[in-house]
């Protein structure tokens, strides 16, 4: 899908909640000195009894502004948190509050909500209360729970559970009644919300979209279930060199927490009211690998090269003319994965000189849809500052991986920046932006 | 740039009145009530006893299906049974090639933790050790037998897409869309937009929920918004003026959108068009809306706005009326704030006395009665409406009443504040 229409969609606004701090300058300077968000989990963390060795979450909550302020705060998942955080940071810095506060009826809100498992400790003490304790089978006894055990329940954990919740909580908070969709995936679906506000404003009906997406999974269900799924690297022993894309010598991945919201506005309204511009959008695509696992991608990068050619409305006859200047990759630390991007950007990009690559899973950790736009913002930060971030823990010692990446930062000329998303089970998506 | 036609070429549908599209269309002309009282679980203490099951167990092929189906999530099973149904329907079955530019777009129901996973994590609660070491070893299970319980606490609402796409070979681009009641609703929208920006040839699209389940009832218990009439006939009775809550349903509905030229070269037989798709949120509260109704119209004069039609034109309205004492009041006043004195000569039901609340599958079986509704010439009557509200003052049909359609909405409204509206019009 590319920009064929009267109305061109830019990025105008960023605003992150990431490990690795929620000040746009002070991450990029902590991705240049290699640092990490991954850490020990310790026993305060909720995720502690999951037997997880590494998390990497956001530390600084305390320090979210208005936070204490917000009404319904106890209604709040810590994603819807990190939410309306990061919203409150991209108004900011797009300088569009007045904007939101006077056209509020029309301005879309589009998010991609991390699917985090349900939080069990929301429905413990009234299942604890309605087990049959003669049965021996410690089930959920129905005529029990219907007697005591429902007047236990929290009468609002569904609020809490709702799915939609961040896209809702922070459309209260701003008023905001313009087109409004939320879409739900693991990883690779973070562009998802940027593509829908991005066809919001081709076709002319808003000149901006808040598009963003959030997760917090960081809790012991979740995180059972995710590393017994697809385990995660036993040799680890500090955050530092917890992830190790395309590695042969581990393989696996830890999980973080985060937020990102972009703010995308139609180019001509933005450039009258002088907004600074991050970049253009140019293509999206996403598809899902065909490979029969439904937990695991495609090795041979089939639907990976299927993403990139669309994205980039590539043909097999012209794919040499396709340049962009600083890819980023996905590198999720997982076999099937990391060989099948491998395979899909040898296949479309390795005669073409002059391509830079990044990855930033190493410094993250894998954080579901945020993973997408947040490495892809900091993708946005080397276009703006002409800078290729350093590369942690790959070098050349990383499988098959011959391209042109550095473990130090380094001065280039960026025009453009092609970031690659997956998820779990070969979720692909790409997203193209260029400078203007 | 001139604006492409996006047709319909396919329907699935499975809920508590057929499972199939042809039985769901007869029995929603006949008014059939598929509520009753619930069999999934004793519900002999709970305040609620109704609902609209799908019937697995006293089904051998849904139950072989079911079982064939490779992981225990109701609600997906019945999204993937439809999605078979209008994939076949549109032609798609047994031809490759036209998977090439098919894309996926679907409202996916939420889960909540069976009895057994509870069990677990009651286990699990009772010391500091993990999961699997808190299963006796008895009752140690395989690996994978472990992981199927835990991904009952991980929801992956997505994994219905991925088997959709891995199952079909569907090369195009795949989404899930949840927006409570309204999930269904946003991914049509979204696949319907997918076609007009050219980010897909077809898509697959509508939505799938089974919340008939104890956690899944409780929440609602709690908000007391279903009803708690123990008569099946009565329970679900959308703008009658004794109306006291939902009965919760479950089921899919699955339509397959095309762009029109595609459609035509291929020479499917095409069922309508979407024309329109509107959208808004209240931003008011989370657990309702505000009683003005303004929001919504909002969504209504959006999806009319991008149908480019003349609100004459809408003949028929399949509302979300959901039978709460404040939805239905606040979408009546929402309809005569945008069609005015048009309103009383629109007619004007909602499927949900039949099928009960399908939650994300909702506006997506909603707009299969509609495509069907403008195809057939006929509105479908509401038989167990006594005497609607005075409050509501809308034209409701209590027998089945044929009349020239050309262009039908749909409404469709989410718990959070999510407004979805569509437009559909007969094809010509």
């Amino acid at each position: 899908m590319n920009n064929q229409s009267e109305y061109e969609a830019v990025i105008s606004g960023i605003g992150i909640v990431s490990p690795l701090g929620s000040d746009k300058q002070m991450v990029w300077e902590n991705i240049c000195r290699k640092k990490t968000g991954i850490r020990k989990a310790v026993h305060d963390d909720l995720c502690f009894n999951s037997g997880v060795p590494f998390i990497s979450p956001v530390d600084y909550m305390h320090e979210f502004k208005k936070l204490n302020n917000r009404k319904n705060k106890r209604f709040m998942r810590r994603n819807v948190l990190f939410f309306l955080e990061a919203l409150n940071l991209a108004i900011e810095d797009a300088k569009i509050g007045k904007q939101v506060a006077d056209n509020h009826q029309d301005i879309a809100i589009i998010t991609t909500c991390g699917d985090a498992g349900t939080d069990f400790r929301l429905f413990l003490p009234s299942v604890l209360r309605s087990i049959d304790e003669k049965s021996g089978t410690r089930e959920v006894n129905m005529k029990i729970f219907g007697s005591r055990g429902l007047a236990l329940l929290d009468p609002y954990f569904l609020i809490y559970d709702l799915l939609n919740s961040a896209n809702c909580f922070a459309a209260i908070e701003h008023g905001i009644n313009g087109d409004s969709n939320n879409f739900i995936m693991s990883g690779g679906a973070g562009f998802h919300s940027v593509k829908a506000g991005w066809e919001v404003i081709k076709s002319g009906k808003t000149k901006i979209a808040i598009t963003g997406v959030t997760e917090s999974l960081l809790n012991s269900a979740e995180m059972q279930y995710l590393y017994r799924r697809f385990g995660y690297p036993g040799k680890a022993v500090n955050g530092d060199n917890a992830i190790i894309p395309y590695s042969d010598e581990k393989e696996g991945l830890f999980f973080g927490e985060g937020a990102v919201v972009l703010i995308l506005e139609e180019y001509n309204h933005a450039k009258n009211r002088g907004a600074h511009v991050y970049g253009k959008i140019h293509s999206y695509a996403t598809c899902v690998d065909l490979n029969p696992e439904l937990f695991s991608g495609d090795a041979g990068g089939e639907g990976v090269m299927r993403c990139l050619k669309k994205c980039l409305d590539m043909h097999e006859d012209d794919k040499k003319n396709v340049t962009p200047s600083l890819v980023i990759t996905a590198g999720m630390a997982l076999k099937n994965e990391d060989d099948g991007e491998l395979h899909a950007l040898k296949h479309l990009f390795h005669d073409t000189p002059g391509i830079h690559y990044a990855t930033f899973k190493p410094n993250f950790g894998y954080i579901g849809p945020v993973s997408d736009v947040l490495e892809f913002v900091i993708g946005l930060l080397a276009m703006k500052k002409e800078q290729v971030p350093p590369v942690k823990n790959l070098g050349n010692k990383a499988r098959g991986m011959n391209f042109n990446v550095s473990d130090k930062e380094y001065t280039a000329s960026i025009n453009d920046v092609l970031s690659l998303a997956k998820g779990l089970g070969g979720i692909n998506s790409a997203l193209f932006v260029r400078k203007i | 740039m001139r604006k492409k036609r996006v047709v319909i070429t396919g329907l699935g549908c499975i809920c508590s009145i057929g499972n199939n599209v042809p039985q769901f269309w007869h029995n929603i002309k006949e008014s059939t009530i598929g509520i009753d009282r619930i069999k999934a679980f004793d519900v002999s203490t709970f305040p609620v006893t109704t609902a609209a099951e799908v019937d697995i167990e006293n089904n051998e092929d849904l139950k072989a299906a079911f079982k064939a189906f490779g992981y225990r999530n109701k609600g997906h099973f019945l999204g993937y049974y439809a999605v078979m149904e209008a994939f076949k329907d549109a032609g798609l079955h047994n031809n490759e090639k036209l998977t090439e530019n098919t894309g996926i777009s679907l409202g996916a129901s939420s889960i909540y933790p069976s009895r057994e996973s509870m069990a677990m994590a009651s286990r699990f609660a009772a010391t500091n050790k993990t999961w699997v070491d808190n299963i006796p070893e008895q009752e140690k299970r395989t690996k994978e037998e472990f992981l199927d319980d835990l991904i009952l606490f991980n929801r992956n609402t997505d994994t219905i897409v991925r088997k959709i796409v891995k199952d079909l070979k569907l090369k195009g681009p795949a989404y899930t869309l949840q927006t409570a009641c309204a999930s269904s609703g946003n991914s049509i929208g979204n696949a319907y937009r997918s076609i007009l920006h050219g980010e897909a040839d077809i898509m697959i699209t509508g939505g799938c929920d089974a919340m008939v389940n104890y956690l899944g009832m409780s929440a609602f218990i709690h908000l007391k918004a279903l009803s708690t009439t123990r008569d099946p006939y009565r329970a679900s009775i959308p703008f009658d003026v004794n109306r006291n809550g939902f009965v919760m349903g479950e089921g899919a509905g699955v339509i397959v959108l095309e762009e029109r030229t595609h459609a035509l070269k291929r020479g499917v037989p095409i069922l309508g068009e979407i024309t329109g798709y509107g959208t808004s949120n209240n931003a008011y509260r989370i657990t309702d809306s505000s009683l003005d109704g303004k929001t919504i119209a909002l969504s209504m004069e959006r999806a009319i706005h991008d149908a480019g039609i003349n609100k004459k034109e809408i003949g028929y309205i399949c509302a979300h009326g959901t039978s709460t004492i404040q939805n239905d009041f606040t979408e009546s006043t929402a309809l005569r704030m945008v069609f005015g004195d048009l309103l009383d000569n629109i007619r004007i039901n909602s499927i949900k006395h039949c099928v009960g609340h399908t939650i994300s599958a909702s506006g997506a079986i909603s707009a299969i009665n509609t495509i069907l509704s403008i195809k057939e010439g006929c509105v479908t009557p509401m038989k167990n409406i006594e005497r609607i509200d005075p409050e509501c003052r809308l034209n409701i049909p209590r027998t089945l009443e044929y009349c020239d359609l050309n262009a039908a909405m749909v409404n469709t409204l989410g718990f959070g504040g999510q407004n979805v509206s569509l437009v559909f019009k007969k094809f010509e």
